[in-house]
């Protein structure tokens, strides 16, 4: 009856730890809180903002006729000094005082108060003239193709096209090895298993594997006769113990494979190195107004040689609609561009974890 | 790996519900319940951990600010050769671009193969190397008309994109102003934010000895060419303003030793009283939309704050005080204006509605504030700082919260806003004597972030900057 009841309370310890272990299965899952990474789709299209012709084709308003200040003040482009600068040329009389104010009715000075430059260009009383003379700014002509005419605008044309950098293309996945997780002991008491596992865990399970299939090397008589007790009432739960084992086997091997091979965490070190390689090449934009709030999401997939072959925005609508963050996802994007493949490269045998990373880009820190 | 795990996830439960027969059964190994512990642990840490390697997102919270690798080619002409006007634009371009302190350009002589026909997608192989991240290339030739044709394309040479392209012509005396509307497109497109290029600065240009100090109105380039003077220098001249919507500038004028202020005509050059009051008009500003203009009247030791509807010129009073209210300036919506008084002892920065109601003030620091302009993005507003000897250049949230200083001096005062909200000019002097006297002022130019002071080359001193808005 003792015994029932202390298999009872085992058991049901046993199958509270096991809830809880398949509770945290289930809780952590990834589908549970987060987008599937395959929902979001890759971005594609090329966004070519053509500025418009009419930007520059109306000519310039407010060049007009020739003037003296402006050409000395081109001509000396090349030292930064202006005309004026230069030699403002004493006037050759007084310059006209502005009209005397009318208390009662204000006056108006008359325009020869201050002489333009190119009727008295000895005057320093000089005035800028914008109006644009249209016979000195002959409209454009119809759009030619100026190496033939070599007379009037041509219209901006996409450049040639050119078929896209291999930069996003499409890399196969590298088929991942499935390593058997029959036998945890096996594996794990593989002498060179147990040099590659550095998991710490790992090995206080397989010490506790290796403690619990050797013999005991108790000598105390009781100890025996309890055993011997015990064995009848193992052999009567054989099933049941075989059948745990089992699957305990099956779940931690798997886990214990899948963490060291592909789908397990990034180590700090990684995560160091991933950090210390993009920061210095991420230069997002910081005159446009609400900068530093263009969060940018992305998942980035790499190569096995550290390169980066696609870049998925995760906010696909923002991306189209706000020019704000389109530059910044640009900055994002010309940061792996730039700096991959990273000094120091990823570690080449851990590529099953860093081959499709997500990255967040949060300038608030330093951009006030 | 989901369904793997899903798998197993069942079988555990069914293996527990085993267990939970209510058949007597013996008592589990010892050492076996030991390891399925164990085991259970560790399922526990592997699992949450295999859960965590598709979640965890590494987030990059430290960037690089420094100015943007751009190489700006000679822009060539028909024969794929580059021109002397090409050199030229492409000149201007780079000191435009570097000048902003958001771009660097690269030095032509690290240049592999520029270009022979700029329509064709570049090589980026040969831009890479040598580290830039922007490529601008473009032709530029004299048609058989003399005009100068202009095309250019910006790329992107990291992501290997086309941003922007744009073609134009201009007579030969607008080389620089379609160079600098080049640049600004580029600032655009890279940026997010408006370029300031293609704009003007007028000023007061200062020579001659103290005692008999020669003050003119000068306009320019923002980057300094092009330099005019707009008046003889016969009568003392001082805060000029430009108008928002036409080519005028209001200035204070002392003319006969009687200071008013007058509009000035840029186009004509006509210089025109604006009203005539007892006392002293001062401190001109215009609104954004154009109409109306606000200053400050000074009569019997009361400075007031009016605004004159400029096609009727009737004036409205807006404060009514005795105290000294002055420097007004609006807001980008025109609803607001901000300005400085002494009302509540020391001289403070206010705002109030349009009609002069709600008045409040806003500059809480130590010192005195003036000269206050409120920026044409509508969020800060710009003011000089005089605390314990020193002037300071500031800006602050519209609310006076977030007070920040950018640049300080012997003296630094008067700062005005390039169109696009970003750049801030104003003077600076440092004296050559002990006791403050001589050194000359010039004009400087900071970003908003503190960075990036540069000095604006004049032909003598300057003082009283006005930044133009953008050029029609």
């Amino acid at each position: 009856m003792l015994k029932a009841v202390d298999f009872r309370s085992s058991l049901r310890l046993s199958v509270l730890l096991h809830l809880m272990v398949v509770a945290m299965f289930v809780i952590s899952l990834p589908w549970f809180s987060k987008t599937p990474l395959d929902a979001i789709p890759t971005l594609t299209a090329e966004i070519v903002d053509i500025v418009p012709v009419t930007n520059l084709n109306e000519g310039l308003p407010g060049q007009t006729k020739d003037n003296s200040a402006n050409d000395a003040a081109d001509q000396q482009a090349s030292d930064n000094t202006p005309t004026a600068a230069a030699a403002p040329p004493p006037p050759s009389k007084p310059a006209p005082p502005p009209p005397k104010p009318d208390a009662q009715q204000p006056k108006k000075p008359e325009p020869a108060d201050v002489p333009l430059p190119q009727d008295q260009p000895k005057d320093n009383a000089i005035a800028l003239n914008i109006t644009p003379d249209e016979d000195e700014l002959p409209p454009p002509e119809p759009e030619t193709d100026p190496q033939q005419s070599n007379s009037a605008p041509s219209p901006v044309t996409p450049p040639k096209a050119k078929p896209k950098e291999t930069r996003v293309a499409e890399v196969p996945p590298k088929k991942q090895p499935k390593i058997k997780t029959d036998d945890i002991a096996s594996y794990l008491l593989n002498d060179q298993n147990k040099e590659q596992s550095k998991n710490e865990l790992g090995l206080q399970v397989q010490n506790l594997i290796e403690e619990a299939q050797s013999p005991p090397k108790s000598d105390d008589p009781d100890e025996k006769t309890k055993k011997t007790e015990d064995t009848d009432d193992t052999k009567t739960n054989q099933n049941l113990a075989d059948f745990l084992d089992e699957t305990v086997r099956d779940n931690v091997g798997q886990a214990i494979n899948t963490n060291n091979t592909s789908d397990g965490p990034l180590g700090a070190d990684i995560i160091t190195l991933l950090k210390a390689a993009i920061q210095p090449c991420w230069n997002p934009p910081s005159a446009i107004e609400g900068a530093n709030a263009l969060i940018v999401d992305i998942i980035v997939d790499f190569n096995e040689d550290g390169e980066v072959i696609r870049v998925k925005f995760k906010d696909t609508v923002r991306y189209t609609t706000d020019e704000g963050f389109r530059l910044a996802a640009h900055a994002v994007e010309r940061a792996f561009e730039d700096c991959s493949p990273f000094i120091p490269p990823l570690p080449p045998e851990q590529f099953e974890k860093w081959k499709t990373l997500p990255f967040r880009f949060d300038p608030r820190g330093f951009l006030g | 790996m989901s369904t793997y795990i899903s798998s197993h996830t069942r079988r555990y439960i069914k293996g527990t519900q085993m267990t939970a027969t209510p058949t007597p059964t013996p008592m589990i190994s010892i050492w076996t319940h030991r390891i399925y512990m164990a085991l259970a642990i560790l399922l526990l840490s592997v699992s949450s951990a295999f859960a965590q390697s598709d979640t965890e997102v590494i987030t990059i919270t430290e960037g690089n600010v420094e100015p943007t690798p751009i190489a700006i080619t000679n822009f060539i002409g028909p024969d794929g050769l580059p021109t002397d006007i090409g050199r030229d634009i492409a000149a201007i371009i780079s000191n435009d671009l570097e000048g902003s302190g958001l771009f660097r350009p690269l030095s032509q002589a690290a240049f592999f193969d520029p270009p022979s026909d700029v329509t064709e997608t570049p090589d980026f192989a040969d831009w890479r190397p040598i580290g830039a991240s922007a490529l601008l290339v473009g032709r530029a030739f004299y048609n058989a008309d003399n005009m100068i044709e202009v095309e250019f394309y910006l790329w992107d040479v990291l992501r290997a994109e086309l941003i922007a392209a744009g073609a134009g012509s201009v007579a030969d005396k607008g080389k620089r102003r379609i160079s600098h509307q080049i640049a600004d497109v580029v600032y655009k497109k890279w940026t997010g934010d408006d370029g300031y290029f293609d704009t003007r600065i007028v000023y007061v240009a200062e020579s001659g000895p103290a005692q008999k100090r020669i003050k003119r109105l000068a306009i320019m380039d923002q980057d300094g060419h092009n330099h005019i003077y707009l008046t003889d220098g016969s009568s003392l001249v001082l805060t000029p303003r430009f108008s928002q919507t036409v080519q005028e500038i209001a200035y204070l004028n002392y003319f006969n030793d009687d200071p008013n202020v007058y509009l000035l005509d840029i186009q004509s050059a006509n210089s025109e009283l604006l009203g005539s009051f007892p006392g002293m008009s001062f401190a001109p500003r215009f609104s954004y939309e154009g109409k109306t203009l606000i200053m400050s009247l000074a009569r019997s030791g009361v400075t007031n704050i009016f605004a004159m509807d400029l096609a009727t010129r009737q004036t409205t009073q807006l404060t009514n005080t005795p105290f000294i209210d002055t420097s007004p300036s609006y807001s980008p919506d025109d609803s607001q204006i901000v300005f400085n008084s002494d009302r509540s002892g020391g001289q403070q920065l206010y705002v109030m509605d349009k009609n002069g109601g709600n008045v409040r003030r806003i500059s809480r620091g130590k010192g005195r504030y003036a000269t206050p302009v409120w920026s044409p993005r509508g969020d800060i507003i710009a003011f000089t700082k005089m605390y314990r000897g020193q002037f300071y250049i500031g800006v602050m949230n519209v609310d006076g919260t977030g007070e920040r200083l950018l640049a300080k001096g012997f003296l630094v005062e008067a700062p005005t806003w390039a169109p696009n909200g970003r750049v801030l000019m104003y003077f600076k002097q440092n004296p050559t004597n002990t006791d403050g006297s001589g050194g000359e002022s010039y004009l400087y130019r900071i970003d908003i972030t503190g960075f990036n002071e540069r000095r604006i080359i004049t032909p003598e001193g300057a003082s009283d900057p006005a930044w133009s808005p953008f050029l029609p």
